[in-house]
C-alpha cells in the first residue's frame, strides 16, 4: 500500500488552523507520494470511445483512430468527463465527539477539504451539502474559481445541528444531480441503518457512485471509560447510567453489528465503504478514495472500454 | 403502652431510609457525554459487594436513637391498672316546642309532635328532660327534676305532656323563648357542677321558625351559654300560599287613600290592607263580611288581587246593619291556611257626650263663650260631644263624669251648683273656670276658694295694658303635649287684650304663664278630677284665642281626649296581648270579648297577631348567624370518644414517657458521635501509615 512514512500526522494537520492551507497541505503531500505509488498512471482525462453509428455528429469521429483500425469511434468531449462529486458532510452533535485534542467533526470537515482540493485541482466539479437533522448549507457542484473558497468557508462555519438524518440530503442529491456523479457521503453513520440503505438503494438506483467514508473516534470502538459513569447522548440530550463492567461486551457486540450490516448493505449496493480513524492520515484516506475510483474505471472500461 | 399521636410512630420508617440509601449505590456525579446510546445497554446501579452494611452498630446505634426520636413525638403513655373508662355521657335536652297561632297551620303540629317523639325516643334513660312550650312567654311544661331518672318514666312523663299540648292562639317570641331556655340550663348547671365534662347540655326547638323580625336583635346581644348546643328541627310547610287582612284604622296616617273616605258617613267603608306573604304561589284572593256563623254575606264579596310577598289596601263597603250588635267578621279566603283568615271588628255604638257651660252671660252671642264653644268640632269617631249650657237657675242632680266629660264655667256660677261640681269633681270630672271680663271677681274668687281648696287664693284685674301674651307654656302638661312641636308651638300671635290676676293659688300647677309672670291657665287635681283656671276669656273682645286655629286642639287636650286615642273601633287588640284598654284582661282565642269597663261592658275585638300570619321561615344561615349552630342529633359517641381523649392527655401528661424517650435519644446519639469519631480515628491511621 502506501509508504506511510511520507505520511503527515493527522495532528499536526490538526493544528493548522486555516481549512484551504490544510487540504492543500495534505493533497500536495499526497500527490508527491503518489508519484511512487504503483498506481501511477491514471488520469481523468481519459477519453472514451463509442462505435459510430447513423446521426453522431461526424465532428466526433476519431479519424486517428479509424485510421488505426478502420473502424469509425466517437470520443467522447473532455467536458463529459468531468466529472461531478458531492461531498456530504455531517454536521450532527455525534461529530462533536473527539478523545484526541479534535474532535471527528474538525477530521471530517478536513478530510472534506482535501477532498475538495484534490478534486478541484483534477478540474472536477465539486458540490457540498452539510447535514444534520435538516440541509444545512447546498452548494452545486461546480468547477468555477472561487468555487473552492466557497466550500471551504462553508466547512469553515461551526457545527449547529443535533441528530443525525441522513435521508434528507440523500434524496436532496438524488433530486438535483441529473447528471451521474460521485457522492461522497462523510459522517459517523452513528444512526439506524434502514433509512440509510433505502437511500442509498435510490442513489445508486439514480447512476451515482457513492463512497461512504465513516469518520470514527477510537474510543468510540469500545466504551470510554471503565468506571461506571452517566453517560448522555450528544445528540438527544438522554442520559444513561452504565456500568462499563455490565455493558462493555454488549456495546462491542452491537457496535460491530451494525457495522457489519452497513457493510452488507454498502456491498450489496456496490458502495465503496471506509473507515476512517480520527487517528489515521487524512492521505490515507484520500488515496483509499483514489484507489476506489480507479478500481471503478478499471471496472467500467472493462465492462465499455475502448479498445487500444 | 398506648400512644397519643400515633402518626409519628410513622417516623421510625425513616430509619430504613439511611440504609436503604446505604445500600443503593450513589449515582455517579461525573456524567460523559458520547456520541450515540445507541449501542449501549442501561445498567442499573447494583448491591454491589462494596455497598454492603459494613457499620453495623453504628447503623443501629442511629436506629435507635431515630425509633426514640419518634416515639417521644407519638407521645407514649401506659394504661395502668387504675384506669377508669369514662362514663356515659348524660345528656340534660331542654325541648322548646312552639304552640304560637301560626303552629295551627296545616301539617305543622303533627310535624311537631313527631319530631318531638324522634327527640324523646332518642333519649337514653340516664338523660334528663325538660319540655317548655313558647308562645307570647315561655312556660314550663315538664321540669328537670318533675322526671325522675327512671327507666322508661321521663318518656312516658314527656309524651303524655307532647300529646295534651295544644296550639294557642298567641304570637310566638323566639328570642325571649330562647334566653329563658338559656337562663334555665345555666341556673341547672349552677346547682351542679358546671365542670363536669360528662354532661351534654343541649335545647332542642321544634318551632316553624316563623321570621319575626322583632326581637331577634335582642338575641344577637345576647351571649349564649357555650356548653349549651342548639338543636333545631324546622318544621315545613306543604302548601305555603298565606295571606291575611288587617283593617285600617281611620285615622292611620299611612293612609294614602284619605279622601276616598266619606268623613260625614263613617262606617260605610272600610279600608283593609290585604297581605301575601313571600313564598305564596297564589295571588287571588276574596274578601268579605260573614254572618255570625260564617255563611258569606254575598253582597261585601270582593276579590283581592295581591303578588306574592306584596301587600295591598283594598275599600270594602261595610255589611249591612243587622241585628249583629256591632259584631262584624271580615273573612279572607283563597289561600291554603285557615287560621288566620277572619279578623273580628266590634262597632261600638256612638257615644253622645256632652260639655255642660254653666253661667252663660247674656251678652251677643260673638262676645259668649258658649258660642264659640258650640263651634268648636270636638267631635271623634267614638263620641259626638255636644256643647249645652245650664239652664239658669236649674241645677242637675248629679253629673255623669262618663256623659259629661267637662263643665265649663263662665262668668257667673250659681252658688247651688258648687256641691255638684265639688262631687263631680270627686268623681273624675274636669271644671274649666274662665275668668274673662264679664267675671264677677269676687264671687268667683270665693267659690273657687271654696272648690278648689285653695283659701288663700285672690283674683284681680291685671294692670292695663296694651295687651298680654303666653310666654311660659309647659309644653309636658297633657293639654300642650300634642304642641310640643315646633311646627305647632309658636302662639306668639294669639294677644290677650285683657286677663286678671290669680295669686296664692295653693296646689295649682301653672300650665301657662302670660308675659307678666301671672297665670294664664292652671291646673289642680281635686279627687279623680281635676279643675283649670284660665284667666283670659277667648271670645274675640278677651282675646284671639278663640280665633286662632290652637283653639280646638287647646279644648280638646282640656277634655282629656287626644285625638289619636280613638281605639273603639277597630282591630287593634291582639290575642295574648294582656293590656286590653287598661285592664290586664288574658285573652286566649280571638273573637269578641266582653271587656268589664267602669260602667258596663265593652265589646272588645280580640284578632291574631298579624305577625303570627306571616308565612316565612328563618333560614339556617339567619340563625347561624346569631351565634347558633345546628347539631343534628345527640351524638353521644363523639362526646365519649373525646372525653377518652382528654383522660388520656391527662395520663400522658403525668406520665412524661416522653421525655425519658428524648434523653435515650440524646444518649443514643452521644453514643453515636463517640463511636462514630472512635471508627475515624481506627480507618484514618493505617490510611495516614
Amino acid at each position: 500500500m502506501t509508504d506511510t512514512t511520507t505520511q503527515v500526522d493527522p495532528a499536526a494537520i490538526m493544528r493548522i488552523k486555516d481549512l484551504p492551507l490544510r487540504a492543500r497541505g495534505v493533497v500536495e503531500g499526497f500527490l508527491s507520494g503518489l508519484h511512487r505509488s504503483p498506481y501511477h498512471g491514471f488520469s481523468v482525462e481519459f477519453s472514451e470511445y463509442r462505435p459510430y453509428s447513423v446521426g453522431d455528429d461526424p465532428r466526433g469521429l476519431d479519424w486517428k483512430l479509424y485510421a488505426r483500425s478502420d473502424r469509425y469511434y466517437v470520443k467522447r468531449f473532455e467536458d463529459e468527463t468531468n466529472r461531478r462529486c458531492h461531498l456530504i458532510v455531517d454536521q450532527s452533535k455525534s461529530m462533536g465527539y473527539g478523545s484526541l485534542a479534535y474532535t471527528k467533526a474538525e477530521y471530517a470537515r478536513t478530510l472534506a477539504a482535501t477532498i475538495a482540493y484534490y478534486l478541484s485541482l483534477q478540474r472536477d466539479g465539486v458540490g457540498l451539502i452539510t447535514f444534520a437533522e435538516t440541509i444545512d448549507q447546498v452548494l452545486p457542484a461546480k468547477h468555477r474559481p472561487g468555487h473552492l473558497r466557497q466550500i471551504m468557508a462553508a466547512l469553515s462555519r461551526p457545527m449547529s445541528g443535533s441528530t443525525t438524518t441522513l435521508r434528507a440530503p440523500l434524496e436532496h442529491i438524488a433530486q438535483i444531480a441529473s447528471r451521474r456523479g460521485l457522492v461522497i457521503i462523510v459522517s459517523d453513520l452513528l444512526v439506524p441503518l434502514d433509512d440509510v440503505a433505502q437511500s442509498l438503494s435510490l442513489l445508486r438506483a439514480r447512476g451515482h457512485e457513492v463512497i461512504i467514508l465513516r469518520t470514527l473516534d477510537p474510543a468510540e470502538l469500545r466504551l470510554p471509560s471503565d468506571a461506571p459513569e452517566l453517560i448522555v447522548d450528544m445528540e438527544t440530550g438522554k442520559e444513561m447510567y452504565v456500568d462499563p463492567r455490565q455493558a462493555a461486551q454488549a456495546y462491542a457486540e452491537r457496535f460491530s453489528a451494525h457495522r457489519d450490516s452497513l457493510k452488507q448493505i454498502c456491498d450489496s449496493r456496490g458502495i465503496d465503504f471506509f473507515e476512517v480513524m480520527t487517528d489515521r492520515p487524512l492521505e490515507a484516506s484520500l488515496f483509499d478514495l483514489v484507489a476506489a475510483q480507479t478500481r471503478h474505471r478499471r471496472a467500467s472500461s472493462s465492462r465499455g472500454g475502448a479498445p487500444r | 403502652m398506648s400512644f397519643l399521636a400515633p402518626l409519628y410512630v410513622l417516623g421510625a420508617l425513616g430509619i430504613g431510609l439511611p440504609i436503604l440509601f446505604h445500600l443503593i449505590r450513589r449515582q455517579p456525579k461525573s456524567t460523559r457525554s458520547f456520541s450515540s446510546l445507541m449501542f449501549m445497554t442501561p445498567s442499573p446501579p447494583a448491591v454491589t459487594k462494596k455497598s454492603r452494611l459494613e457499620q453495623w452498630p453504628l447503623l443501629l446505634i442511629r436506629a435507635l436513637a431515630l425509633i426514640a426520636i419518634a416515639a417521644a413525638f407519638a407521645r407514649p403513655f401506659v394504661r395502668s391498672t387504675a384506669f377508669v373508662p369514662p362514663e356515659q355521657p348524660t345528656r340534660t335536652v331542654f325541648m322548646l316546642i312552639d304552640t304560637s297561632a301560626s303552629m295551627r297551620r296545616d301539617g305543622l303540629w303533627e310535624q311537631m309532635q313527631r319530631a318531638a317523639s324522634d327527640v324523646i325516643a332518642s333519649l337514653e334513660p340516664s338523660d334528663r328532660v325538660a319540655i317548655a312550650t313558647f308562645d307570647d312567654v315561655m312556660s314550663m311544661r315538664l321540669d328537670f327534676d318533675a322526671a325522675p331518672a327512671s327507666e322508661g318514666n321521663a318518656k312516658t312523663a314527656a309524651t303524655a305532656i307532647i300529646d295534651e299540648l295544644k296550639p294557642t292562639w298567641k304570637p310566638g317570641r323566639f328570642a325571649p323563648a330562647m334566653m329563658a331556655a338559656a337562663d334555665t340550663m345555666s341556673n341547672l348547671d349552677a346547682d351542679e357542677d358546671a365542670s363536669n365534662p360528662s354532661k351534654v347540655r343541649t335545647v332542642v326547638v321544634i318551632s316553624d321558625m316563623q321570621d319575626s323580625e322583632s326581637g331577634l336583635s335582642e338575641l344577637q346581644s345576647f351571649a349564649w351559654p357555650k356548653d349549651v348546643s342548639v338543636q333545631w328541627r324546622s318544621l315545613q310547610l306543604a302548601l305555603k300560599t298565606n295571606a291575611f287582612a288587617t283593617l285600617l284604622n281611620r285615622d292611620d296616617a299611612s293612609a294614602d287613600d284619605e279622601a276616598a273616605i266619606d268623613k260625614t258617613s263613617p262606617g260605610d267603608e272600610r279600608r283593609v290592607r290585604v297581605v301575601n306573604s313571600a313564598d305564596s304561589t297564589r295571588s287571588l284572593f276574596d274578601l268579605y263580611w260573614s254572618e255570625v256563623d260564617g255563611t258569606p254575606i254575598a253582597s261585601t264579596r270582593i276579590s283581592v288581587q295581591v303578588a306574592p310577598g306584596d301587600q295591598r289596601v283594598v275599600s270594602i263597603a261595610d255589611p249591612p246593619q243587622n241585628n249583629n250588635d256591632g259584631r262584624m267578621r271580615l273573612v279572607l279566603a283563597g289561600d291554603d291556611q285557615d287560621f288566620d283568615n277572619v279578623r273580628y271588628l266590634a262597632r261600638q255604638p256612638r257615644q253622645e257626650t256632652q260639655v255642660m257651660i254653666i253661667g252663660e252671660s247674656e251678652n251677643t252671642p260673638r262676645e259668649s263663650l258658649g258660642y264659640y264653644l258650640q263651634l268648636a268640632p270636638l267631635d271623634h269617631a267614638g263620641s259626638a260631644v255636644k256643647v249645652v249650657s245650664a239652664e239658669r237657675g236649674r241645677t242637675a242632680l248629679a253629673l255623669s263624669v262618663r256623659d259629661t266629660p267637662m263643665i265649663v264655667v263662665t262668668a257667673q256660677c250659681e252658688p247651688n251648683w258648687l256641691p255638684i261640681l265639688g262631687s263631680y269633681l270627686n268623681e273624675g270630672g274636669r271644671v274649666l273656670w274662665v275668668l274673662d271680663a264679664s267675671t264677677d271677681l269676687l264671687a268667683s274668687q270665693s267659690q273657687l276658694r271654696t272648690l278648689a281648696q285653695s283659701p288663700e287664693m285672690t283674683i284681680a284685674e291685671a294692670d292695663k295694658r296694651d295687651y298680654a301674651m303666653w310666654s311660659r307654656i309647659d309644653f309636658r302638661h297633657p293639654v300642650f303635649r300634642p304642641f310640643d312641636d315646633p311646627l305647632f308651638n309658636d302662639f306668639s300671635k294669639i294677644k290677650f287684650w285683657s286677663h286678671r290676676k290669680v295669686e296664692n293659688a295653693d296646689g295649682f300647677e301653672a300650665v301657662v304663664r302670660f308675659d307678666d309672670g301671672s297665670l294664664a291657665i292652671a291646673g289642680k287635681p281635686i279627687g279623680k278630677g281635676s279643675v283649670f283656671v284660665m284667666t283670659s276669656g277667648w271670645q274675640p273682645t278677651n282675646s284671639q284665642l278663640a280665633l286662632s286655629t290652637k283653639f280646638v286642639p287647646l279644648l280638646i287636650g282640656l277634655l282629656g281626649q287626644s285625638s289619636a286615642d280613638d281605639e273603639r273601633m277597630d282591630d287593634r287588640w291582639y290575642v295574648g296581648r294582656a293590656d286590653l284598654n287598661g285592664t290586664e284582661q288574658p285573652i286566649d282565642a280571638p273573637g269578641f270579648h266582653d271587656v268589664p269597663v267602669e260602667d258596663g261592658v265593652l265589646l272588645a275585638a280580640v284578632n291574631l297577631d298579624p305577625v303570627e300570619s306571616r308565612g316565612e321561615s328563618m333560614t339556617d344561615e339567619a340563625l347561624e348567624q346569631l351565634g347558633f349552630r345546628n347539631i343534628v342529633g345527640v351524638d353521644v359517641q363523639s362526646v365519649l370518644t373525646q372525653r377518652r381523649l382528654q383522660y388520656d392527655v391527662e395520663l400522658e401528661s403525668s406520665q412524661r414517657v416522653w421525655q425519658w424517650l428524648m434523653v435515650a435519644a440524646l444518649g443514643f446519639l452521644a453514643v453515636e458521635s463517640i463511636y462514630g469519631g472512635l471508627l475515624n480515628r481506627v480507618t484514618r491511621r493505617p490510611a495516614g501509615e
